[in-house]
């Protein structure tokens, strides 16, 4: 999710289900020796790394990043809108496992990552296990899209990608903020290629079919019982009266186009390559 | 939702509309916004790729803010309008119908700081800042939230008196803030998204900003808070479009400029004198009207002898270039925190037989001031509540003080007390009742001064301090707080509502003859504006330290109140 601006929230439940708990305890005293070890070794407020994590906590870790990382960070924590978690890459320099930690319980103001409960804290270290496992793994791959970032950027500009999304200092309101994009190069080129493949459903194209004929489309920013918040096609902030309308119908499509005819092959790498690459660069 | 539309035009519709979506309609979007970059939206130099422009010139423009009083619907500046009267010309709350004010809608918010934000309002919707620099726009007839922006803060800062904000200006689809790390933000009002965010001062060393910028022309106009650490003040400039600073004044001289050989030594440096409030315009004068701070150290005068201009002043500056072309020391040498952080309050009316351009001002030293705005001429002051630190203001708006009320090291009792007989809470001026209203306080406190206070960068630097109400010494049963309705040419009483405890709300009057203001125990209540009988009141559960505001959408007139954690809107 981009810094700053931020949808409505309707993200990940929170609830912590007696499921993971009882995972959980199955792994309770190696992992608590863990923790113990890393809260004591840290005088001066950092935490050195964890080299010993059991195969049991790398374990748990996995199944809990697929339960509740996965929404933003892909069921196998390798990325989707979120950040990929096992590349080794932090997006704003290396951490300590207790950095980890903390982010997990606090979230990350700005971004869409929310913050889980300190309560829970213990359980976090497993995550932290499958996150160094992972890496390890990772070291020496050769990482990132292959693409061109300078051809990549001026695609963007040429198919007029500004249009709707916004980047940096203006754009279009009606898609996604790319100025912080923490999104992964596969996530990227999917939505370029097959948005509608899995659409954002708080987010979705609405048509409200008004009571006196008139037609509103837009995208859809919040919705209860009674009302419903639209960001309208013509980028104004519009807040309707259920019982003023006929009926609303939820598109199925995403406000992207596919640019899959419209790009070769190359293309679309560079593309990707340039939105990828404005992760490494926040807006100033 | 899924009524089948009635009339034939309506199922035509439908399905025409169904066809659309199933069409990549962002690609002719773009294309129009390729086309329409020959429209100069009402910022334009935006984004260094031209096919990127908004797609609609839209958003609030300056000669709207100008003509603020003609769209009572809206709320497009802090205090309303540039006058800064804090009055709206609705009028269907009235004396005789706020017994019926029901609550409209509620939001409520996770924040633990305290909420102090004036929100404005722009055909419907609503925009405020929480604590710690998160913005919301929400819509202002349900209080559902369109987007949030959350500002991301340093862990560490270096703040007086909590992570609060006041609020956003706005100028075409930009709302503006200032960070409690000295940063001003421009956000996107239609989607929350940054804009450009400016460094204006350092953080580390106790600048923040935590008030409501002040758009004039193409500008946005911001001035620091930080007089309790060794700060030197300033307001400043900055172009709309880009952030870039187009003039700063500092609030305390250089050397070689006047005023500057009122500070003993190099204390002019850390001489503090903030100017963390909204000013006021005057657009015939071309005048910006704004009040400073304390100077520093707060307590101990010791170390900064002088009169420490510009501290405690109103300063009335040329908004293009930022010029000092007169200013007004209400309280110099201060030695007891009294800053001049009122809301300044434009009005014109006949004094002395004469219809003058006034600037009315009830400071936190405790006395009511009129002056000419227009030369800065002293006109007349009295007090307007409980104060024993000085006889009177003489011919020429200085004060004569009495002796022996300087912060001590076994402590001085002098009324007003610490936080002031008026603070940045705004006042209210009613062109139809010709009355202004302020929430006052009759207390004093116990003043001490500390020898030698030592200087180091982003530590409070402060000098002392004084008695707080949870002190055994004071009681606050013993000291009224109150709604006042003053002559605004003479400053006289004309009525008041008294509060238990001391209580901190701006206040609201309306074109229906209501004034509405709050409590410290979270009472909000509507008042007569002419006799100030209470019409309504209800507790909303929460300290209410905020202003409220008026508006209205689709016929109906709303009042919004921030109090406790929540933000409540009332109507009929």
């Amino acid at each position: 999710m981009p810094l700053g601006a931020r949808p409505p929230v309707l993200a990940i439940s929170l609830i912590f289900t007696s499921s993971l708990f009882g995972q959980a305890a199955n792994f309770q005293d190696t992992k608590s020796a863990a923790a113990t070890e890393s809260k004591q070794a840290r005088p001066d407020g950092t935490a050195p790394r964890l080299t010993s994590f059991t195969a049991d906590m790398i374990e748990q870790g996995k199944h809990s990043v697929n339960a509740f990382c996965g929404r933003c960070h892909g069921r196998d924590g390798r990325g989707a809108k979120g950040p990929d978690l096992t590349d080794g890459i932090y997006l704003r320099g290396p951490m300590t496992d207790q950095e980890i930690v903390d982010i997990i319980a606090n979230g990350r103001s700005g971004t869409g990552m929310i913050g889980f409960g300190a309560d829970y804290e213990d359980y976090y270290l497993p995550v932290v296990a499958y996150i160094r496992a992972e890496e390890a793994k990772a070291k020496g791959k050769p990482q990132g899209p292959k693409g061109d970032i300078a051809r990549g950027e001026a695609i963007y500009k040429k198919q007029q990608c500004g249009g709707c999304h916004w980047l940096n200092r203006s754009g279009g309101r009606l898609g996604t903020d790319l100025t912080h994009l923490a999104a992964t190069a596969n996530f990227v080129r999917q939505k370029i290629l097959s948005p509608d493949q899995e659409i954002d459903r708080l987010h979705q194209k609405v048509v409200l079919l008004h009571s006196n004929d008139q037609v509103t489309t837009g995208k859809r920013l919040r919705e209860t019982e009674h009302d419903i918040l639209i960001i309208d096609d013509q980028e104004n902030l519009r807040s309707i009266r259920k019982s003023d309308l006929e009926g609303v119908r939820y598109s199925s499509k995403s406000i992207m186009p596919s640019y899959k005819d419209a790009l070769s092959q190359q293309e679309i790498e560079d593309l990707t390559a340039y939105l990828v690459s404005l992760q490494q660069k926040p807006a100033q | 939702m899924n009524t089948i539309p009635r009339s034939i035009y309506g199922v035509l519709a439908w399905v025409v509309c169904a066809t659309i979506t199933t069409i990549p309609a962002t690609r002719c979007l773009a294309q129009e916004a390729a086309k329409s970059t020959a429209d100069s939206p009402a910022i334009s130099k935006t984004g260094d790729d031209p096919s990127i422009r908004r797609l609609k010139v839209s958003g609030v423009t300056y000669s709207q803010i100008l003509n603020a009083q003609n769209t009572p619907g809206n709320w497009l500046t802090y205090s309303g309008q540039y006058n800064s009267q804090r009055y709206c010309r609705l009028e269907q709350i009235t004396t005789e119908n706020a017994d019926q004010l029901r609550l409209k809608w509620a939001r409520q918010f996770p924040i633990t700081e305290v909420f102090e934000c004036s929100p404005l309002v722009v055909d419907g919707i609503m925009f405020v800042t929480l604590p710690e620099n998160k913005v919301r726009a929400l819509d202002a007839r349900t209080g559902l939230v369109f987007w949030e922006y959350d500002y991301v803060l340093p862990p560490k800062l270096a703040i007086c008196c909590g992570k609060v904000n006041r609020g956003v200006a706005i100028l075409g689809d930009s709302l503006f803030m200032g960070t409690l790390d000295a940063h001003l933000v421009a956000i996107d009002s239609k989607t929350g998204n940054e804009i450009w965010k400016k460094q204006i001062a350092e953080g580390n060393n106790g600048y923040s900003l935590t008030g409501a910028p002040l758009v004039v022309k193409d500008k946005i106009i911001i001035g620091v808070a930080g007089g309790e650490y060794g700060i030197r003040g300033f307001l400043a400039a900055y172009d709309a479009a880009t952030g870039e600073q187009v003039w700063k004044t500092y609030t305390i001289p250089g050397p070689g400029e006047p005023g500057n050989e009122t500070w003993e030594g190099d204390s002019w440096k850390i001489g503090g004198s903030p100017a963390w409030m909204t000013g006021s315009f005057d657009p015939q004068l071309n005048l910006l009207y704004w009040g400073t701070g304390n100077p520093g150290p707060d307590w101990n005068g010791e170390v900064r002898k002088g009169k420490n201009l510009y501290s405690d002043c109103v300063l009335a500056i040329n908004p293009d270039n930022g010029k000092i072309c007169w200013h007004f020391q209400f309280t110099p040498h201060d030695v007891h925190d009294w800053d001049a952080c009122q809301i300044p309050v434009l009005l014109d009316t006949e004094y002395q037989g004469q219809v003058r351009n006034l600037l009315v001002w009830a400071n936190r030293n405790g006395f009511y001031y009129v002056l000419d705005r227009k030369s800065g001429e002293f006109l007349h002051a009295q007090a307007f509540a409980y104060q024993t630190w000085a006889k009177g203001i003489d011919a020429d708006g200085q004060p004569i003080r009495n002796p022996g009320m300087e912060p001590s090291k076994e402590g001085t009792w002098v009324a007003p007390d610490i936080s002031g007989a008026a603070n940045w809470y705004s006042p209210s001026y009613s062109p139809k009742t010709n009355l202004f209203y302020l929430m006052a306080f009759d207390g004093e406190a116990k003043y001490f001064m500390t020898e030698d206070p030592e200087y180091i960068p982003g530590m409070p630097f402060m000098g002392g301090g004084g008695t707080a109400n949870e002190f055994e010494e004071f009681v606050p049963e013993n000291y009224t707080s109150a709604v006042r309705a003053l002559n605004p040419t003479t400053g006289d009483k004309v009525w008041e509502y008294k509060v238990q405890p001391k209580s901190t709300s701006g206040i609201l009057s309306t074109a229906g003859n209501v004034v509405f203001g709050g409590t410290k125990q979270g009472y909000f209540f509507a008042l007569d504006a002419e006799s100030g009988e209470e019409r309504w009141k209800t507790n909303l559960g929460g300290w209410v330290h905020a202003a409220p505001i008026s508006y209205e959408v689709e016929g109906q007139q709303y009042i919004t109140i921030a109090a406790g954690s929540s933000l409540f809107t009332f109507g009929l």
